[in-house]
């Protein structure tokens, strides 16, 4: 019997009744298999000759359980384990490749019965044949010998295609060029043969030797642990993508060129938009008020520029996506400032409400992403126990963070105090990521002894809050709580640089630091800028790109590498949040309808032990009734499970659509 | 799972042997597995005359993502005479089936026990090879095929000691925890009866 399975196979019947000898009552662990196109009835389907065997043999199934990837402990342990106590009295029998067999036999103190045999993927001759599991018809393979033939053998696998592994070419029993232990199938030798011709490459000098020894296997060994001791294993899953931070690494932060018009819309943050206060025609000067927040959650907004209210009008957002109000101004380049904008040299005189206005004041809102309004996380009644300081930029390219520690580090340590006044908290942890060795030199000169600094390994996305959480504090924060009803407050650095520059210094958020890299071939100037809010993007792709670049042949990619969003249009300009504009070159064959494979690298890289391919799934067989089960909210949209997939599936813009309609 | 090492650099010199090369550095699943350093170091030391163009890629196993990465980078393909490609074994052969030019690989691709499809725990006892004849209920849940150096079936080779592995000193025989856990199960009788052979 040959079922349709990728990886294992039902065991013959005799065998079966062999093994469940005086074994009556029985529950069945189903792995739903890897490598397999998702489809809805794969796995009702797959069983029925499991439960058509049973019933011949008079065995009882209590229950059937389905379960994703059984060889990962990461995603099944708890319900095995629950599994496992509920039926405590029957027979637990395991239809799964040998590793869920041995996952699961790990897990408990009982003996279980394996009714699979695992096979390899189709047309493989060899027991270590990996089937990557890009696409299903792809019939080539790699044996993973650890020595690679395949220069001198024209680019075919001896090992893999050859049934008898020949390395010193064909045996001689081939005929009509078929193997004579398959007469479907081509010799190896004579395509090999018929290549090497062909295509001009470089023939052997040396006599192919597979090295069966210990040596390799000591070798091999030494090579895996070094590879897995780079691999983080605080939390799970994560990646670790190209950095490309050297590219703007060393460039010191300047003023980018001031725009001709700033559009600057009403939605800046988090909550409800903001209210105008200006009408069109109206005169404002730089770093007054335009717009006042609408609402506890809600921020004010103030002018980049000098210059008359010209419009007043919907522009695409590029995070909502949709167009929405926003006030155009055009600069006069005169640079008047408020009136307002007066710099106290001694904070330490004011009182804490006094701080607190400032701070909402003058707009501040978090630069770490969700751009949440920084007033309404300061003023908590909860008690505070420890305010972790996130400067740990996991997302490639972006040096933000990086150039705020090495440029303004005093006015960070100034910014740290006034949030430690306001909250009176005493544990403050600084959390900064290996890879910025010269921002932990100077903090480390700098800082004084109570701020305890925490260098983390590189992995994306450790920069989350819950994340960095988890791994600073040992702390899991269940979904639908936010951490300051744990005692907890994450702030991000730049926000920090920017309530001191708020306090102290008077000056509202109008302006922030923007990297602008990516690749070489578009390049014109790349680095990192204060860049006026507002500034239209058009106005930014004309200075920092030049002429090859189009939105047809590059992607611009808003505000991050792996979490930002795509740009299709340059009519819209910088907000609050944007920490980067990215030009890149286009990627390919990605769209919402590709087909699942069941791989499950998503489930590997997700850090919040979620299944993403099951919101796939909903999302293009249109079923939502598993979603509530599947935990889809606990979702942080990190990119991960995109940035891995093999089938280019845009997981997380199918994750937002649900969300939304949910 | 399988982690990639790069082949000795006298190799790599000698196939390229001052030709014209495009070198393609697929970042799919080996994701996880950097070798990126030592990669970028050879590339180094290679002269920039011989290296046309280097382009990071994912998933070029994929026959439909190389063929739009052969169209993309069409110009300058065209310009080189060989194509050297570092990733797992199957990236490569996914390319040779496409590409007009010889194509080399600079990568030798190695099995990561417990690793298959989505990650477990790595432990070499603790690894399936789908040999297709499962022995898991015989010998206690506990593959001798992968613990067991010599991937006996039939018992002990005798050349433990001190329950360890005489291949290995820091091993645990695993015939030795075949039998402690079979002891503890109270199940000998399935082992008696049969046989295990493997058939090839």
């Amino acid at each position: 019997m040959n079922l349709n399975f990728a990886k294992f196979d039902l065991k013959p019947e005799q065998e079966l009744k062999f093994l469940l000898k005086k074994k009556d009552d029985l529950i069945l662990i189903v792995c739903s298999k890897c490598f397999v196109n998702y489809t809805s009835e794969e796995v009702s389907q797959s069983c029925k000759p499991v439960f058509e065997i049973f019933k011949r043999l008079n065995k009882k199934i209590k229950k059937c359980i389905e379960l994703n990837f059984l060889c990962s402990t990461y995603i099944n342990k708890e319900k095995i384990l629950e599994i496992i106590n509920k039926y405590e009295r029957y027979e637990i029998c395991v239809f799964s490749c040998g590793l869920g067999i041995q996952n699961i036999a790990k897990l408990i103190e009982k003996e279980i019965v394996a009714i699979s045999n695992s096979i390899q993927p189709k047309y493989s001759y060899n027991s270590e044949t990996l089937h990557h599991g890009i696409s299903l018809d792809n019939d080539k393979f790699c044996a993973t010998c650890g020595e690679c033939f395949l220069n001198y053998t024209s680019g075919i696998c001896p090992i893999v295609e050859c049934p008898k592994s020949l390395l010193n070419g064909p045996c001689g029993g081939a005929k009509n060029a078929k193997c004579e232990v398959d007469k479907e199938k081509d010799c190896v030798w004579i395509k090999i043969y018929n290549i090497l011709k062909e295509k001009n490459y470089k023939t052997n000098s040396k006599v192919l030797i597979r090295k069966y020894n210990n040596l390799l296997f000591e070798e091999n060994k030494k090579l895996i642990e070094k590879n897995l001791a780079i691999r983080v294993k605080d939390f799970c899953g994560g990646v670790y993508p190209q950095e490309n931070k050297n590219i703007t690494q060393n460039i010191s932060t300047e003023k980018f060129l001031s725009p001709q018009i700033v559009k600057i819309f009403l939605s800046q943050h988090i909550g409800k938009p903001s209210i105008p206060l200006v009408k069109i025609g109206d005169y404002v000067f730089l770093g007054q008020k335009i717009a006042k927040s609408d609402g506890f959650l809600s921020a004010n907004i103030h002018s980049s520029v000098s210059g008359k209210v010209i419009d007043i009008k919907e522009i695409f957002h590029p995070i909502a996506k949709k167009n929405l109000p926003a006030i155009v101004i055009e600069n006069d380049n005169k640079e008047l400032k408020d009136y307002k904008i007066k710099p106290k040299n001694n904070w330490k005189n004011l009182n804490k409400q006094k701080i607190l206005e400032i701070i909402f004041e003058k707009g501040i809102v978090g630069l770490g992403g969700a751009m949440f309004p920084t007033h309404v996380k300061l003023s908590s009644n909860k008690k505070i126990d420890t305010l972790i300081i996130n400067a740990s930029e996991c997302e490639p390219y972006i040096n933000v963070d990086n150039r705020t520690i090495l440029e303004n580090t005093k006015e960070i340590i100034e910014g740290i105090n006034i949030i430690k006044f306001l909250l009176d908290i005493k544990n403050t942890i600084f959390a900064i990521e290996d890879n910025k060795i010269e921002a932990i030199e100077k903090l480390r000169s700098i800082l004084p002894k109570e701020i305890k600094i925490e260098v983390l390994k590189t992995k994306y996305p450790q920069g989350a809050e819950k994340i960095l959480i988890k791994k600073l504090l040992n702390l899991k924060i269940p979904k639908n709580k936010i951490p300051l009803e744990y005692g907890i407050l994450v702030h991000n650095i730049s926000t920090v640089y920017l309530i001191y520059k708020a306090v102290v210094e008077g000056i509202p958020f109008i302006e922030r630091t923007v990297t602008i890299a990516g690749d070489e071939e578009i390049k014109k100037k790349y680095g990192n800028y204060i860049i006026k809010i507002g500034t239209p993007i058009d106005f930014i792709v004309k200075n920092s790109f030049n002429e090859n670049f189009n939105l047809e042949k590059f992607l611009l990619k808003f505000s991050g590498y792996i979490m930002g969003v795509e740009l299709k249009t340059l009519d819209t300009a910088i907000i609050k949040g944007c920490n980067s504009i990215l030009g890149l070159i286009k990627k390919n064959n990605y769209s919402l309808y590709n087909k699942c494979i069941k791989c499950g690298r998503c489930v590997d890289v997700c850090p919040m032990e979620l299944e993403p391919l099951e919101f796939v799934f909903s999302y293009q067989e249109n079923k939502m009734d598993n979603l509530e089960r599947l935990n889809m909210k606990n979702c942080i949209e990190c990119g991960c499970c995109e940035y891995i997939c093999p089938s280019k599936i845009y997981i997380v813009e199918i994750i937002k659509q649900l969300k939304n309609r949910f | 799972m399988f982690v990639l090492k790069v082949k000795k650099q006298e190799e790599i010199f000698e196939l390229i042997n001052n030709k014209k090369t495009f070198v393609f550095i697929c970042e799919g699943c080996n994701e996880i597995f950097l070798y990126r350093e030592e990669i970028t170091k050879f590339l180094d030391s290679l002269s920039k005359e011989n290296i046309i163009d280097t382009k990071i890629v994912d998933y070029i196993c994929n026959p439909e993502y190389i063929k739009n990465y052969f169209e993309i980078f069409k110009k300058t393909i065209d310009l080189s005479d060989i194509i050297l490609i570092f990733s797992c074994g199957v990236g490569v052969q996914t390319a040779n089936k496409i590409s007009n030019l010889p194509v080399y690989t600079g990568c030798d691709t190695l099995h990561i026990p417990g690793y298959k499809g989505v990650e477990t725990v790595a432990d070499e006892n603790y690894d399936c090879i789908l040999c297709g004849n499962c022995y898991l209920n015989y010998t206690a849940n506990i593959c001798p095929l992968t613990s067991c150096p010599k991937e006996l079936l039939n018992g002990p080779c005798g050349g433990a000691k001190n329950g360890k592995c005489e291949i290995d000193n820091k091993k645990d025989c695993s015939w030795e925890k075949i039998f402690e856990k079979l002891k503890k199960y109270n199940n000998f009788e399935k082992i008696k009866n049969e046989i295990l052979t493997r058939k090839f």
